[in-house]
């Protein structure tokens, strides 16, 4: 089928999500109760028989680096291929951070270029879904496209996310980029598959004359020369773009929504730190949840996903919410609908997300951030918090990271917002 | 110093029934997600012990399949790692291993080969969280040829292990191997460091006499008398795994909530072949307390007192109480389930109940194993559904739905698939 090389997408600086994105890009963010978001295309990658991925950063990267390392848990520890997580570098000339994404895959064409593939595959690193990129490829070939880009029928409601295009036989004949609103109903995925020359040629082409975008600069030109065929795609496909979105996934996983993750055809492979199982007690009451290894239960959780290593305590309720490896819910806590990222302690007693005044934003991340809008009315505490014995918050709200319990306390918590 | 680490890992553990019949010992999975060797594993990488044998006898397919290259071990090592030692056929003919130290004369060009000042020889049956590095520093200080790792027992098991004597300095003077009447509860662990030239003198003084040379009943006793033998004590939580009765106690310890072995320390997690499995869901309607339960596990049922190797699934419905279930089990709708064994991979029929109690006569084939109200099955066997299994009973390996010709087996009966006979020799 011709050599194929993956370049994944995974620099962004996703500050919708707020302090969850905070430390690490949003291809790190443990998702499903064991997996970063990244773990999806790569084990994408490999079942498809997608061998040399390389993996473009550059927003907080460590997180996904550390995560990766040399891809041993996806196989992809290879003599021949493999996978490179990529950083922006100085040249003798040249030092730019990566403009766009057009740029990115300009400024590693070198990396690139050396594995001589004849087609280049370019991924998100923020996307949930399960896809044989073999397939795409062998449509490509019969399409004799110089692009195929993944699209899914959807309703346009939520085009102003996407772009959204226009099929016509084996051609896309029509491209919009996000959209206030749009008669177009298949949605472009971000996931593109190129003619390797065809696609080289073009980023040397416009990049040094300032156009840093894949779609405006690239995709969106090839639409209108009719080089672009479509690959229809109907299986679950979520990005990942939103906090809402990001919850919402993540409860779509419960046992009652789905059996997405037990497919046993295409299991999603992740690096995972050594845990034994987990462990319910006399008092532990779960339903509707997803428990990984080394959990500790003792109290009730109800529609939550729980990750390795959490503890949930005698006395508390856990539910609606998202507990990352590591959280710990103390005694007699009422936790609801929020997030609680890694190694966050909640001491006794704490009441967190009781129902607050419904605004839908919860301030910014830092002040040149959009504001994190949730109209699902979440509540998000950042990576190694210590929330106080006794402490209330209402949702939404957003608390940041690595606070003592002191400066918890002095916030003022009785209504939404960020603190 | 440079150290050699072997690990007897032959041992037949038949008193386990069914668990052993097609896997070494050391290869029997416990604790839901690990393999019994995997703590002795473990024990040596967190004691910065990385040259490992491991001496194979009886069925090793199992054991070699799980610790591979070594990977999870950090094992897989450009020097050292580990190692199987198979017997082998030689030029002067060659034999089995007739005993504990025989696997090790047999394989003497490796000792002999070595480099190395100290020779660490374990067990790869028992499941405990010990420091080696500790034993080998006691055994320097002691400037001894041998060390025994020792541990207290209760006085009125002291006939089932080697019991020693020391003296103040502690210094064995006495070794007897499993005494009817003790003076001491001083048991060894079966866990050995010697100086390596003085084990090789020792085993090619003794080997003429002996063709079934044991650690226990002759290498140790004879040190004793010629050389200097130093004892190191553990305190910590130490278990041999023998029987069925004592795997299936172990197993009900660690759904305490103050368990004895603490497998949530995180400075000494056990190490093992993970698959790659899913987290565990847990449904609406499931009923989960008192559990240890794997990743990949589906539940809808009610579930309490068990421990669930990775894949298990039941159905709503279904009752699980005080059981071990392996890796893949399938219990159908409304099933009921106590106290019971189950190896990898049994299918269990809705409606079924396994291991309700009746007279709890013991089990025609293995009277001094299955006694204790304990129903074991063996792996891959499909339990049609509204089958009536009692206490006591063995099903063996294999067994097909076909081959339960009656609706009830008995309390103490033996059930063995015609087909899977081979498997049992």
């Amino acid at each position: 089928m011709g050599k194929v090389l993956a370049f994944v997408l995974a620099g962004g600086r996703s500050e919708t999500l707020g302090v969850l994105t905070k430390h690490r890009t949003m291809a790190a963010l443990p998702f499903g109760g064991r997996y970063r978001v990244v773990d999806f295309v790569l084990s994408n990658c490999v079942h498809s028989r997608v061998t040399t991925v390389q993996i473009a950063t550059q927003y907080s990267p460590h997180s996904l680096q550390q995560h990766i390392q040399q891809g041993r848990p996806w196989d992809l520890d290879r003599r021949d291929g493999g996978v490179w997580v990529l950083q922006p570098y100085m040249g003798r000339t040249d030092s730019n951070w990566y403009r766009g994404t057009a740029d990115a895959l300009y400024q590693n064409l070198d990396m690139v270029g050396t594995h001589r593939p004849d087609m280049i595959l370019v991924l998100s690193g923020d996307q949930i879904y399960r896809m044989d990129y073999g397939e795409m490829i062998r449509q490509h070939r019969r399409n004799k496209a110089d692009v195929t880009i993944a699209v899914k029928a959807m309703e346009p409601r939520e085009s102003e996310r996407f772009g959204m295009v226009e099929v016509s036989g084996n051609r896309v004949v029509r491209f919009e980029e996000k959209p206030a609103r749009t008669s177009m109903s298949y949605v472009n995925m971000a996931i593109y598959l190129f003619e390797a020359r065809y696609l080289i040629e073009r980023v040397q082409a416009c990049v040094p004359s300032g156009r840093f975008d894949l779609v405006w600069d690239v995709i969106i030109p090839a639409v209108a020369e009719r080089r672009v065929a479509p690959f229809l795609f109907e299986s679950y496909w979520e990005d990942l773009g939103t906090l809402d979105s990001y919850y919402l996934a993540n409860r779509s996983l419960l046992p009652a929504s789905s059996t997405y993750l037990l497919d046993r055809q295409w299991p999603i492979y992740t690096r995972s730190e050594e845990r034994p199982p987990a462990k319910f007690g006399a008092t532990a009451a779960v339903h509707n949840s997803v428990i990984a290894n080394g959990c500790r239960i003792f109290g009730r959780v109800e529609n939550s996903i729980v990750f390795p290593g959490a503890i949930v305590g005698e006395g508390s309720l856990v539910r609606d919410s998202i507990l990352f490896s590591g959280a710990q819910v103390h005694r007699g806590c009422r936790v609801s609908r929020a997030i609680l990222d890694k190694q966050v302690v909640v001491a006794d007693g704490v009441a967190l997300g009781a129902d607050g005044p419904m605004t839908a934003t919860l301030g910014r991340a830092n002040p040149h951030a959009p504001e994190v809008v949730t109209e699902e009315g979440l509540l998000v505490v950042g990576k190694g918090t210590h929330i106080p014995s006794g402490f209330i918050c209402r949702r939404p709200a957003m608390i940041d990271s690595d606070l003592p319990e002191e400066s918890v306390r002095a916030i003022a918590p009785a209504s939404g917002g960020a603190a | 110093m440079k150290t050699d680490v072997y690990i007897l890992v032959g041992g037949q553990g038949s008193r386990l029934s069914v668990l052993s019949e097609h896997r070494a010992k050391p290869a029997v999975p416990f604790a839901g997600k690990y393999r019994i060797i995997d703590f002795t594993l473990t024990n040596c990488v967190y004691s910065d012990l990385f040259r490992i044998y491991l001496l194979t006898q009886y069925r090793p397919r199992s054991l070699m399949e799980h610790v591979g290259v070594g990977k999870p071990w950090d094992l897989d090592r450009k020097w050292g790692g580990v190692q199987f030692l198979h017997p082998y056929l030689g030029f002067r003919g060659s034999s089995w291993y007739g005993g504990t130290a025989d696997a090790l004369v047999q394989n003497m060009n490796v000792l002999r080969d070595s480099d190395a000042d100290e020779v660490v020889i374990l067990s790869g049956d028992h499941v405990y969280k010990m420091n080696y590095a500790l034993l080998l520093e006691s055994h320097r200080d002691q400037k001894a040829d041998g060390t025994v790792g020792v541990i207290e027992v209760p006085m009125d098991q002291t006939r089932h292990f080697g019991i020693l004597r020391t003296d103040d300095s502690g210094r064995i003077v006495e070794f007897e191997e499993k005494p009817e009447n003790a003076t001491s509860n001083l048991a060894s662990m079966g866990v050995y460091v010697f100086r390596r030239q003085a084990l090789i003198d020792v085993l090619e003084r003794l080997k003429p006499d002996h063709p079934n040379l044991d650690f226990g009943k002759h290498v140790i006793p004879s040190m004793i008398a010629s050389g200097r033998v130093a004892s190191y004590r553990y305190a910590g939580y130490w278990l041999d795994i023998g029987t069925v009765q004592s795997y299936f106690a172990a197993s009900m310890d660690l759904v305490r909530d103050d368990p004895p072995l603490n497998l949530f320390d995180p400075d000494w997690h056990i190490l093992t072949r993970e698959h790659n499995r899913p987290p565990t869901c847990i449904e609406a309607g499931a009923d989960v307390r008192r559990s240890f339960i794997t990743d990949g596990c589906q539940i809808a049922g009610r579930v309490e007192g068990s421990v669930l190797g990775p894949g298990v699934i039941v159905e709503p419905g279904a009752f699980v109480k005080d059981c071990v279930l392996l890796d893949d089990c399938l219990v159908r709708r409304d099933a009921v389930l106590e106290r019971c064994i189950l190896d990898k991979r049994v299918r269990v029929g809705a409606s079924a109940t396994i291991g309700i109690a009746g007279d709890n006569r013991p089990n025609e084939e293995q009277p001094d194993v299955l006694s204790h109200g304990i129903t074991i099955v063996g792996q891959g066997t499909r339990i049609p559904a509204h089958q009536q299994i009692g206490t006591n009973c063995l099903v063996g390996m294999m067994v097909g739905p076909e081959e339960f010709a009656q609706r009830v087996v008995p309390d103490g009966t033996a059930l063995r698939s015609v087909h899977a006979e081979h498997t049992v020799r």
